[in-house]
């Protein structure tokens, strides 16, 4: 079947993925069948590239009209750098080029989480040079690693993140981690242009609730524990982070007083035995696991502003659609947005993936 | 408890939820808001601040869940890993008097599952919240209400929405922004009020959204959820007109007709003060003139 090929971002879903309002938090739930990378890659484009949604032309410039520079930094911890690259590739974002810009910064969550630090780095694998296009959930695949490489080749700029210690101090050294290279992309913004512009970042968090499933309460890391570690992602500038050692104190003072990222997304995992075996309205007996996920995403769709639920179809796989698309009201959402915005509302629209990556969305029956 | 009539409702109820919603007279020391997804708490907390305000009352916010602070707070603590005690203490600095204990208000997420790791035998938070609270206020959104009410109308069962439906990916129902012409925005609260002599009010209420009235206004905003032209049944509106019969009989009586038709003593009344059940079944019956009393039928 061959269509016309579709803009980057499809006029209905515009409105959601462009104007993301400060300090706001959006949730994206998927289920195994619906995963959501196509969506993060197109909220992705509308951060990076300026013309979204006004224009169709690309223009190759960070600046907006409004004098805002945008940059995103991507943690992802189910889905490694090189899926990401080719994937935004094929929208006609170069991902590695931004990166090297410093209007981009990927953190890999995946790859040597769980090894220790300093450790030999494990072979690549051979097979991995003649595979480009990359399963979605393969564990094996890490990102290539060459002794050897030149400073600026692929996979050397990314950082890796890696789990030390237990609980609470895991995820601390975590957050420090990932709140160093959020200002890194900061700065380098204010290195290369004038200095006083507007930055702006963006912070997607690929399937935090991996964290959550890997270690667990057996670890002490709970719904509650990944819920403040979020919180503390989003904002360093409260207090709290001053009780901690001395070192941390260092890194408060090259943080101005304002937000550390403007907002924030994550996608999560909404399948139904994570989601529903748990709920305040079932009855059976449900393993811990099941308990804090369920805490963690609704606790988190009831901080989010915005919901964004994709699914199967409810009637069956159909040929000629990939999903169901939802956007709803998080417990954030507030009155005061929905005056100056009023294209925005809740609505429930069906999008199919085509062959070239391009993404159709449509009501029911058109 | 029965169902009281509906202006009596009227009068009192919204009296008290007018009370309740303004803090005062410690009317309710702690009151407790179970939102879900369907209908957040945050609407109705911006009521209850925006209330505060017109009378000038501090607002202490101790915020769990979010690092922005709500508009109109006074002050702002972030619990966020902190030990229970740090944050009572950060909120008794926030007043100046060292004698601060106002009327606290509390949200509760019930979509939330009780967490795994509390000791198996003492009772879900949620449990020790509802025994401890004085006024509970459960929270819908008034468009579902509508569609459930529709259902048991018509006795199907109500339907569900968002997490409930347990359809895999759903977690927050959609809403039905519009019934016919009228917009149905609005939050259902389903109050249950505890006063100190122990008897309880069940009332359900119904807030408008924030756009339909001024941040100034000081009337009462809140009405009955009997009283929405949505959700009241078309034929009690036609109850008034059933009183007034037109016909060419005077049907109705005059209040010296009334006193006299409430003065008759009806033949069984002396029954019903009889000297309880023992009595049995004695027959009264008074001889007339024209009753011809039989002897030998009592021998048979």
């Amino acid at each position: 079947m061959i269509m016309a090929p579709q803009p980057p971002i499809p006029s209905t879903l515009a409105p959601f993925v462009t104007s993301i309002p400060q300090t706001s938090l959006t949730v994206v739930s998927t289920v195994l069948g619906a995963t959501s990378n196509w969506l993060v890659l197109r909220f992705l484009f509308a951060a990076l590239n300026p013309a979204t949604g006004r224009t169709t032309d690309l223009v190759p410039n960070a600046l907006e009209d409004d004098g805002v520079h945008r940059k995103v930094v991507l943690v992802s911890f189910l889905r490694s750098w090189d899926f990401w690259r080719s994937e935004a590739k094929r929208l006609g974002l170069d991902l590695a080029r931004l990166l090297n810009e410093g209007r981009f910064a990927f953190i890999d969550g995946l790859s040597e989480l769980f090894d220790l630090p300093g450790a030999a780095p494990p072979p690549a694998p051979a097979a991995l040079q003649i595979a480009r296009t990359l399963p979605v959930r393969s564990p094996q695949l890490q990102v290539p690693q060459i002794p050897t490489s030149p400073k600026r080749s692929s996979g050397d700029d990314i950082k890796r993140l890696h789990i030390r210690g237990h609980g609470v101090t895991a995820l601390d050294s975590l957050q420090k981690e990932i709140l160093t290279i959020v200002e890194n992309v900061r700065t380098q913004g204010r290195t290369d242009r004038t200095g006083h512009q507007k930055t702006e970042i963006l912070l997607v968090i690929d399937q935090p609730d991996f964290l959550l499933a890997a270690m667990g309460t057996g670890q002490g890391i709970g719904a509650s524990e990944m819920q403040d570690w979020l919180m503390g992602l989003e904002q360093v500038r409260r207090k709290d982070l001053r009780k901690d050692p001395d070192d941390e104190r260092e890194d408060l003072t090259v943080f101005p007083e304002e937000q550390a990222v403007h907002s924030t997304i994550l996608t999560l995992s909404a399948d139904s035995p994570l989601l529903h075996n748990a709920s305040a309205w079932s009855q059976q007996q449900v393993t811990p696991l099941e308990t804090e996920h369920t805490n963690f995403v609704v606790g988190l769709c009831h901080r989010a502003r915005m919901v964004i639920q994709l699914r199967n179809l409810d009637t069956g796989v159909a040929r000629d659609v990939s999903g169901v698309l939802r956007t709803s009201r998080g417990g954030a959402w507030e009155e005061e947005q929905s005056k100056d915005g009023e294209k925005w509302e809740e609505k429930e629209v069906l999008y199919f993936i085509q062959r070239d990556a391009g993404v159709r969305v449509f009501e029911r029956g058109e | 408890m029965p169902p009281a009539n509906l202006s009596h409702r009227r009068t009192h109820n919204l009296l008290l939820i007018s009370k309740l919603l303004s803090l005062r007279d410690t009317t309710s020391p702690l009151t407790v808001l179970l939102d879900s997804l369907e209908q957040p708490a945050a609407p109705l907390m911006r009521e209850y601040i925006r209330r505060t305000k017109l009378s000038k009352i501090h607002v202490t916010f101790v915020s769990f869940e979010t690092l922005k602070r709500p508009c109109g707070v006074d002050s702002f603590v972030v619990a966020r890993r902190k030990r229970s005690s740090d944050v009572a203490r950060e909120v008794a600095n926030a007043y100046s008097s060292p004698s601060a204990g106002g009327p606290q208000l509390l949200t509760y997420h019930r979509d939330m599952p009780s967490p795994s790791g509390l000791p198996s035998y003492s009772p879900s938070p949620l449990s020790i919240l509802t025994y401890l609270a004085t006024t509970i206020f459960t929270l819908h959104p008034l468009s579902q209400v509508l569609v459930q009410k529709a259902a048991c109308d018509r006795s199907l069962a109500a339907p569900v929405f968002g997490l409930e439906e347990q359809q895999d990916g759903l977690i927050v129902g959609q809403l039905e922004k519009t019934k016919g012409q009228e917009s149905v925005d609005g939050i259902v609260l389903e109050m249950e009020h505890r006063r100190r002599s122990g008897r309880y009010v069940v009332e359900r209420y119904i807030l408008p959204p924030a756009m339909r009235y001024s941040p100034q206004q000081a009337k009462e905003v809140v009405t009955l959820l009997d009283d929405h032209p949505l959700y009241r049944r078309p034929e009690e509106s036609g109850e008034g007109v059933e009183d007034e019969i037109t016909s060419t009989f005077e049907l109705r009586l005059t209040d010296r007709q009334r006193r006299e038709r409430e003065g008759v003593v009806l033949p069984y009344f002396d029954a019903q003060q009889g000297n309880g059940p023992g009595e049995g079944g004695r027959i009264l019956y008074d001889m007339g003139e024209e009753d011809d009393f039989d002897d030998e039928e009592d021998e048979i």
